[in-house]
């Protein structure tokens, strides 16, 4: 009889999955994804039913709510946190866009969805179009694969500067510049696409 | 655009941004040289940032766009049932679940309730056990400012739910805002609340999670607090999870409302109550938070908002812009006006509650609200500006886990205690809150914590206070039964937290008789006022725990009155009651202690202790085959089989070894039926058993092998609460069996170690305690034995100091009452054996003689005393072989090596004629000490007879 158990494992622990990720192991990313990605998704919808009062909304607190409940399935080291949260950025951009992707077909002629953001933005009046912003970031990641990952890891990943240099390996104020070139690059491909 | 292209732009872009606007002309002047191209794509970008503003990108985009995606997305829950509540809509949601609206199906008047799902991570388990135990409590919770709970259960999928009062009314902050309430009102309000958490705190709730948008404002002004205590049910995980692990960095909580403690993943207390209380009243009077406003959850941000002090209110609304305010007029003039409302007295007051350090604030939500009930007419208040010696000392005292952290907990809510107490009494409240509050320190407090690993000071702590309350609530309890009830029950429970031999305990075991007998003449009295059986029955049990303290106090001969008062209760409970389960529980205990007694000083004590025994085993036996899982009888029963084990370990090994075995058997079914400690220590002692009979047939290798099982399992025991006495004595008396084991088996090496660990750990318990019989009994056998070790390892003289050392304590014992004179004796044979081995022989010759003048009166008696046979038997053996050495000495003369001969022969011929008297003679003696060995005498004997023989 064979040996049960050898070859797959049903429910690799989070923290056996991340340390294998690191290592390079390929397979234990796409284990994650449907578990980072059923989490997030859950608490995004909760999000939104949103709470009494103004003060609803903890921004990021979405990837970190996630970290925190699959943490708490088992104890992930403080070094797998960093990129626990690059799989979170990843899976939070993937659902966003596909989300609205699936929004703007739904409705008549498949306008963008925009997302309001508060008045005095100057952008609010158009809002925010995350499909117009993942066209714009894999452009970016075209020109340039990092800087592109390190919008990814701020935006949707909610990470600090400090953070994201420990993710992509570099010193937080080269991250600090690529940060800030990457959202005027990216604010003038979302409204001038054609021109870059 | 090329990567190289870009790669140039952004390298020029990074630094331009770095530089003022007024210089950024002339750098790109500069560093563009020429190549306009290359400047006007670099301008094109740079012209963005303006526009762009901070929050392009930021992370409440994110979160906005995530909401609003997600909104239409069907929610399976609205207009299912669950449990009798139909449900209608979602009206809210948070860290713990979803609040829906609902109304009771079969009620015709549909009356409208909140209902609250609560999920709780993974674990869900845990949390609905936990929501079990709380809902009892939170549904007791009566005050005209807390949402009632109404109802719970667990959904068809295994989730708890709540149902609670449906409030229809606004958060307490827009409430004020749309009504533009003045300070004085808004003080109004809030004090309203205070009073709800005050409330609360008396019944020893804590919020967890006061946010003004738990705080709903229906029409009629009354506000409702919400939510009370639910964060604990989800939270309660978690907590265990960070007494042993620091690094908790996010919880699910509203991070601006929590407390740095809660934060920070340490001990909530009342204290972290009256934290959130002063946010919410720093928001509700300036229209902002204390922290800003806090930029994302990373670690970094909240460590800020955990270390950086709050600026003062009065400043707040002057420098705050665009946010709402507690001003009636809208122009600058209304925030300088607030600002002048707010300096002094508020600020100081909303600064106490907000301090970083729980010890700091108001000590309760009482004197919170006390000290705003001054300021609004017009009293000092009591609150003060934070001094500079106070600021250079905070965070001093920052993160102590585990241990320390428990104690917090037990420190400020003991504290916040107190002071309720107090006040209690100058309010002239009524006894019965007092009495509440004494049973929820013994029963809930000390009881929510007692499994936690670590927690034994914070325990004593608890134990301390609840024994003052106790003792005035005993002096006023005459003629009310009821209460009588109440306090024989909290003395029982403060006793087995002191030292109760069977409990993970304090260490205090007089302490602990001390409080059982409080308890029983409480049962006496209410027996005599009561003809209820089960008050008859607790008068039995109350009995039994006197009886057993006593005995394990180390006075069996004070402990057979009351057990003996105890069996007489319980064989006539029986008679009434013959099916009684609870009746027949009593009975087998009742037996197994008197076993465990033993009749000191009784003929035929063996013969009662194994009937007793066997009662007990029979009585189990009935009960088992009715109830195959019940803890209670399980243990019993393997308790029973212990004792039978012991009583014929020298009679009957091979049936002993059985009765460990099964003993054995039914404590790991123990184990895996529940997780108290007890049963994980009974498993290793029983180990430990099974190699003393392995020890006792002379199979030292299987005793080792079994020796070493009991250890793994008390390391790990011992670990996981390092200050329990208890689990220190039996890791230390299992490291000195094992080294005794490790003699015998010929590894002096390990048994060195062994017996210098258990000595190691056993004697600061000795030293620390008060005086404890059995423990100091221990430790004295402990010395002897690691003095035989010694001998064998060649190193007789330190043998003999510590023998000594053990004897010394013997006699102190034996001054006391302890019936120990055998061992006395024994300890006497052990050093003339180091003294033999060392040469000292006129010292070897008084020891054996001392030791034979000590026991020779103990083998009079009828039956005699076995360790004192064993000792005779030793000590002339000793003597024989002190005069085989002497006659074998080199030069003397043939008359004089003649009569040292025969005195050896006569010496090995008492010896022997000793050890015939032993009915199953043994590698040690029942006190565990390495005795002598009948075969080797005759041996001698023959050798000693051959010699003389020769001489003629």
């Amino acid at each position: 009889m064979a040996d049960v158990g050898e070859s797959v494992s049903p429910s690799y622990p989070v923290t056996e999955l991340l340390a294998r990720w690191s290592r390079g192991d390929a397979s234990a990313r796409d284990a994650l994804v449907p578990l980072v990605y059923d989490e997030l998704r859950r608490i995004a919808r909760r999000c939104l039913a949103g709470q009494r009062g103004n003060h609803t909304l903890q921004p990021t607190a979405l990837v970190h709510e996630a970290y925190l409940r699959l943490a708490r399935r088992d104890s992930i080291h403080w070094q797998d946190r960093v990129h626990f949260f690059a799989l979170a950025a990843q899976m939070m951009r993937q659902i966003l866009v596909d989300h609205a992707r699936k929004h703007s077909a739904a409705k008549r002629g498949g306008n963008a969805v925009t997302v309001a953001l508060e008045e005095d933005s100057s952008i609010a009046q158009k809002g925010l179009d995350l499909l117009a912003l993942d066209d714009a970031m894999k452009r970016l990641a075209d020109l340039d694969p990092r800087q592109s990952q390190i919008v990814e890891l701020r935006f949707f990943g909610g990470l600090s500067i400090e953070e994201t240099a420990e993710a992509v390996k570099i010193s937080p104020a080269t991250t600090k510049r690529e940060w800030a070139t990457a959202r005027l690059w990216l604010h003038q491909a979302m409204t001038n696409g054609a021109e870059l | 655009m090329t990567p190289e292209r870009w790669e140039k732009i952004k390298g020029l872009l990074g630094t331009v941004l770095e530089v003022t606007p007024e210089d950024r002309g002339s750098y790109l002047d500069q560093s563009c040289a020429g190549d306009e191209v290359l400047r006007r794509e670099v301008e094109v970008l740079l012209q963005r940032e303006p526009e762009l503003g901070s929050r392009f990108l930021n992370a409440e985009g994110l979160a906005v766009a995530a909401a609003t995606l997600f909104s239409d997305e069907p929610n399976p829950w609205i207009g299912r049932r669950v449990g009798a509540y139909q449900i209608v809509e979602q009206i809210g949601a948070g860290g713990m679940g979803e609040v829906y609206r609902a109304f009771r199906a079969d009620d015709q008047y549909r009356k409208e309730v909140a209902l609250k799902v609560i999920r709780g991570g993974q674990d869900s388990g845990s949390v609905i056990s936990r929501f079990k135990n709380e809902r009892q409590i939170l549904a007791s919770l009566d005050h005209p400012n807390i949402a009632r709970l109404l109802d719970g259960g667990t959904t068809s999928e295994g989730l708890p739910y709540l149902v609670m009062e449906l409030i229809a009314g606004q958060p307490m902050v827009e409430y004020c805002e749309a009504r533009k309430l003045s300070i004085s009102e808004r003080l109004g309000l809030f004090l309203q609340v205070c009073s709800a958490v005050q409330y609360a705190h008396q019944h020893l709730i804590i919020h967890r999670d006061i946010k003004p948008g738990n705080i709903l404002v229906p029409d009629d002004g009354v506000p409702k607090l919400l939510d009370f205590g639910i964060a604990k049910i989800v939270d309660a995980q978690n907590e265990l999870e960070q007494l042993q692990s620091t690094l908790t960095i996010f919880r699910v909580l509203t991070p601006q409302y929590a407390s740095p403690e809660q934060i920070k993943g340490e001990p909530i207390t009342t204290a972290s109550d009256v934290y959130s209380l002063g946010v919410v009243l720093y928001e509700l009077l300036t229209g902002r938070s204390p922290n800003g406003e806090i930029k994302g959850t990373s670690q970094d941000a909240i460590r800020a908002m955990c270390e950086s002090e709050a600026i003062k209110p009065s400043i707040a609304v002057r420098t705050s812009t665009g946010a709402t305010t507690a001003s009636d007029d809208s122009a600058q003039g209304g925030s300088e006006k607030l600002c002048k409302q707010l300096r002094g007295d508020l600020d100081n007051i909303i600064l106490t509650a907000l301090r970083k350090e729980p010890q700091r604030r108001y000590a309760s939500v009482e004197q919170f609200a006390e000290d705003i009930r001054r300021h609004l007419t017009d009293l000092p208040v009591l609150a003060r500006k934070d001094t500079a010696r106070y600021r250079s000392s905070k965070f001093l005292l920052r993160h102590k886990a585990g241990v320390a952290a428990a104690t917090v907990v037990v420190i400020v809510l003991v504290a916040g205690i107190v002071v309720t107490l107090r006040e209690a009494r100058v309010a002239q409240r009524r006894f019965d809150d007092v009495r509440a509050l004494a049973n929820s320190l013994i029963f809930d407090v000390h009881d929510s914590i007692k499994d936690l690993p670590g927690s034994t000071p914070a325990r004593k702590i608890i134990v301390d206070r609840a024994l003052q309350y106790l003792n005035v609530l005993a002096h006023e309890s005459a003629g009310d039964v009821g209460l009588q009830r109440e306090l024989a029950s909290a003395y029982e429970r403060v006793g087995s937290v002191q030292g109760d031999y069977l409990e993970n305990n304090l260490g205090d075991a007089e302490g602990t008789l001390a409080s059982y007998r409080k308890a029983l003449a409480l049962r006496q009295q209410i027996a005599r006022a009561s003809k209820d059986l089960q008050d008859r029955i607790a008068l039995a049990q109350e009995y039994r725990l006197v009886a057993h303290q006593l005995w394990a106090n180390g006075d069996p001969r004070a402990a057979r009155e009351p057990i003996a008062k105890a069996i007489a209760i319980s064989e006539a409970l029986n008679t009434e009651k013959a099916e009684d389960l609870k009746i027949l529980y009593e009975l087998a205990f009742d037996y197994e202690v008197s076993g465990r007694i033993g009749y000191p000083g009784d003929t035929s004590a063996t013969q009662k202790v194994l009937q007793d025994y066997r009662r007990g085993l029979d009585v189990n036996e009935i009960v088992l085959k009715l109830k195959p899982n019940d803890i209670h009888w399980l243990h019993g029963y393997s308790t029973d089989l212990g004792s039978v084990g012991n009583m014929l370990e020298a009679s009957d090994p091979a049936e002993a070894l059985r009765s460990y075995q099964k003993e054995l058997e039914i404590d790991r079914r123990l184990t895996q039926l529940s997780s108290d400690v007890r049963f994980k220590r009974s498993v290793a002692i029983d180990y430990g058993e099974i190699a003393s009979v392995h020890d006792d047939l002379g199979e030292y290798q299987a005793a080792v092998k079994n020796n070493s099982k009991d250890l793994a399992i008390y390391d790990e025991l011992v670990r996981s609460d390092p200050k329990n006495v208890l689990l220190q004595q039996g890791f230390a008396i299992t490291y000195m069996n094992t080294g005794a084991t490790c003699a015998r088996a010929g590894q002096i090496a390990r048994a060195l170690e062994y017996s210098k660990r258990a000595l190691e750990i056993m004697q600061p318990l000795v030293v620390s305690a008060p005086p404890n019989g059995f423990q100091r009994g221990v430790f004295a056998a402990m010395l002897v034995i690691r003095g035989t070790i010694l001998t064998r390892a060649g190193n007789p003289d330190s043998a003999i100091t510590q023998i000594e050392q053990g004897r010394t304590i013997y006699e102190a014992l034996s001054k006391t009452g302890a019936k120990n004179v055998s061992n006395i004796a024994e300890a006497d044979v052990k050093s003339g054996e180091a003294a033999l081995k060392a040469g000292h022989d006129q010292k070897a010759s008084d020891y054996f003689h001392r030791a034979l003048t000590i026991a020779e009166p103990s083998i009079a008696t009828d039956p005699p005393d076995l360790d004192a046979l064993y000792a005779i038997a030793d000590a002339h053996s000793g003597l024989g072989d002190l005069s085989l050495t002497k006659a074998r000495h080199a030069g003397i003369r043939a008359e004089r090596r003649k009569s040292y001969l025969s005195e050896a022969r006569s010496y090995y011929q008492k010896s022997l004629e000793t050890w015939r008297r032993i009915p199953h003679p043994n590698h040690t003696s029942p006190s565990s000490f390495q005795a002598g060995d009948p075969v080797v005498v005759a041996k001698e004997l023959k050798e000693t007879e051959t010699a003389l023989a020769d001489m003629h």
